[in-house]
């Protein structure tokens, strides 16, 4: 694939890093400082070209006319806005993807329904907005105290969940295969296992052991019932703590404050008399996420959840560490840099939210072959849990009319279930795909999932 | 059965430089979209565009053969284009090309494809149309791999 990535900042800079990884892909960055092009051109294979990544004449020479996707990620809603409305109307690029932060330009209707993102009006076709995937992010995190990773496919309909096993938990020193005596008549299918850091490719023999990650997938309905199999069942959040009041900090207090107890700790006075007036329930604070007074006296210690969504993430680090220790159950903070998530998580800090990774998952979606409607990117981007939706018949299709054992998937990597009529399928070895399935897939090494994805093109004759 | 006339020298070019894989498309929807059916060039792009992330159409002897479907159309219309130098049209092995046949066909297609499909994959084929100096001799070229005689299709 051919992409054009507009802005090397930090969302930029790890997609083309992703990107550009991956050898079927050719890519070009263009932002306007030079100097950050160049550090990053030093790293990666890539071309770069500097500039204001909206005008015409800068794409046309970033390569637009062979461009087959364009991701705009710099800084400013508008200039991507802008950017693909030029990638459209001067070269017609198939793929035109935007962040676009401010979620007014996404929400708004007119009266008959219109949108501003359309072919018509203007054509981008995925806008992403980081702080609101971030935040739903969060929120399912926090329906889910056990779990470190709740990701969806198919709509919501099935989740893979990741959870550290405990003792308590009903599978715990139990073979895989007892599961389906737990809870019968539930589809549901341990993914992977990592152990130590190392990922076991689970079979029904398997025994799960205590601080296992383990993966499984479910439909929405059943994970509660799942997660108990991995841990003690949890008592559902009531208290919430939530340090920084920005756009992340904000909108999950909105989401949140119907059901739970909410505070927000925020640290610029303005800002925080401002959502203090929008938010209803939500009680804000004005003061610093890291003096422990303030945390004491604010009752921190008796929080469910503490999450640091500030935009300093050694900020973040800190106070969740601090509210850690003062007692509270469960602390998340917002990390960019994976070598900091990597230091923190599983140490003192229970889960490390990365806005990037997170991004990046909404971003690979339109940039792999075959029809991949869903990119989980897992383990710090080790990883990687795919959605497929299947194509053809049996003559021109390498995986239709075939049973799961008889499709030569790479190693490390394993179908975990089939999304059918609305419905969630186990994958057996013996069950056979068809037309139209919702292929979901574990991969645990990422560089095969190109071959994956070969698997599940279609050939010349559809 | 495919009507020879699927595919005339006006719809043919033999000196095309393409860039990339887009670029190419986009060469071959401005000539599909100058053939019977009512699809302007954009939208042609845009359903072989498609297609193609689907999975490609490169024979992997240097063909390759983009289509779409248009529910206006009655007969399978196509062009060709046979490129200066090769094109990189997919990731991986056997990804250049130096012809691409484009097909637009008729939403209930019997089996045009697989005929056309068919005839860029015999042995000689690819050689033929990449020596054909002119649009007719690319259109002779490309009837004779066809079932049944040249013109007459002896549909009887």
């Amino acid at each position: 694939m051919n992409i054009l990535i507009l802005g090397a900042g930090q969302v930029g800079s790890t997609a083309a890093y992703q990107l550009a990884r991956e050898e079927a892909n050719e890519v070009t960055v263009v932002d306007i400082n030079a100097t950050v092009l160049r550090d990053l051109q030093d790293r990666l294979d890539i071309r770069t070209v500097v500039g204001n990544a909206s005008y015409p004449d800068v794409l046309a020479r970033a390569g637009a006319r062979d461009a087959d996707i364009v991701i705009a990620l710099t800084s400013r809603d508008e200039i991507n806005m802008v950017a693909c409305q030029v990638a459209y109307t001067f070269f017609r690029t198939p793929t035109k993807i935007a962040r676009i932060r401010g979620t007014e330009y996404i929400n708004y209707r007119g009266r008959e329904g219109e949108q501003l993102f359309a072919q018509a009006a203007l054509p981008v076709d995925v806008a992403i907005s980081p702080e609101q995937l971030v935040m739903e992010y969060i929120e399912q995190l926090i329906h889910f105290p056990g779990a470190f990773q709740v990701l969806d496919f198919s709509g919501g309909e099935v989740r893979l969940v990741g959870a550290r096993a405990h003792r308590g938990g009903l599978l715990v020193d139990q073979q895989i295969k007892t599961l389906k005596e737990h809870i019968p008549g539930v589809e549901a299918r341990i993914a992977a296992i990592y152990r130590s850091g190392e990922s076991i490719l689970p079979d029904g023999n398997t025994l799960i052991r205590e601080n296992d990650e383990v993966f499984f997938i479910a439909s929405r309905e059943d994970t509660r019932l799942v997660m108990n199999e991995m841990r003690r069942p949890e008592d559902t959040v009531r208290r919430v703590v939530i340090a920084g009041g920005g756009n992340i900090g904000y909108r999950l207090a909105t989401a949140l404050e119907q059901t739970n107890q909410v505070k927000v700790i925020e640290r610029d006075r303005e800002r925080a008399k401002v959502i203090s007036e929008r938010l209803g329930k939500a009680i804000v604070l004005h003061g610093d996420a890291a003096d422990e007074e303030l945390l004491l006296e604010e009752n921190v210690d008796g929080a469910d959840i503490f999450v640091a969504v500030t935009n300093a993430e050694e900020a973040n680090i800190l106070s969740a560490m601090l509210a850690k220790r003062i007692g509270c159950k469960k602390v998340m903070a917002l990390i960019n840099r994976p070598s900091y998530a990597e230091l923190v998580e599983a140490g003192t800090i229970d889960v490390a939210v990365s806005p990037q990774q997170i991004t990046i998952g909404a971003l690979l979606a339109h940039v792999r072959r075959g029809d991949v409607v869903r990119v989980h990117s897992l383990r710090r981007g080790r990883a990687e849990a795919i959605e497929a939706i299947v194509h053809g018949s049996a003559t021109d299709s390498k995986v239709v009319g075939k049973p799961v054992e008889a499709i030569p998937l790479p190693p490390g990597t394993a179908i975990v279930a089939i999304y059918r009529d609305n419905e969630i399928l186990e994958a057996h070895h013996d069950s056979v795909i068809q037309e139209d399935d919702h292929v979901i897939l574990f991969i645990t090494d990422r560089r095969q999932t190109e071959e994956v994805e070969r698997l599940f093109e279609v050939g010349v004759s559809f | 059965m495919l009507n020879p006339e699927f595919l005339t020298a006006d719809r043919v070019r033999v000196d095309v430089e393409a860039s990339s894989r887009k670029d190419a498309l986009q060469s071959l929807s401005l000539l599909l979209a100058s053939g019977p059916g009512s699809l302007t060039a954009p939208e042609i792009f845009e359903l072989l565009d498609q297609r193609e992330r689907l999975g490609s159409t490169c024979l992997g002897n240097g063909v390759a053969v983009p289509h779409g479907r248009d529910p206006g159309l009655d007969e399978p219309v196509g062009a060709l284009l046979r490129f200066t130098s090769p094109v990189d049209f997919d990731a991986g092995e056997d990804a250049e090309i130096s012809v691409a046949v484009g097909l637009m066909l008729p939403e209930d297609e019997g089996g045009e494809l697989s005929t056309v499909v068919a005839a860029l994959r015999t042995e000689s084929s690819p050689q033929a149309l990449q020596d054909a100096a002119t649009p007719d001799a690319a259109v002779t070229a490309m009837r004779a791999f066809l079932p049944g005689p040249g013109t007459d299709d002896g549909s009887a």
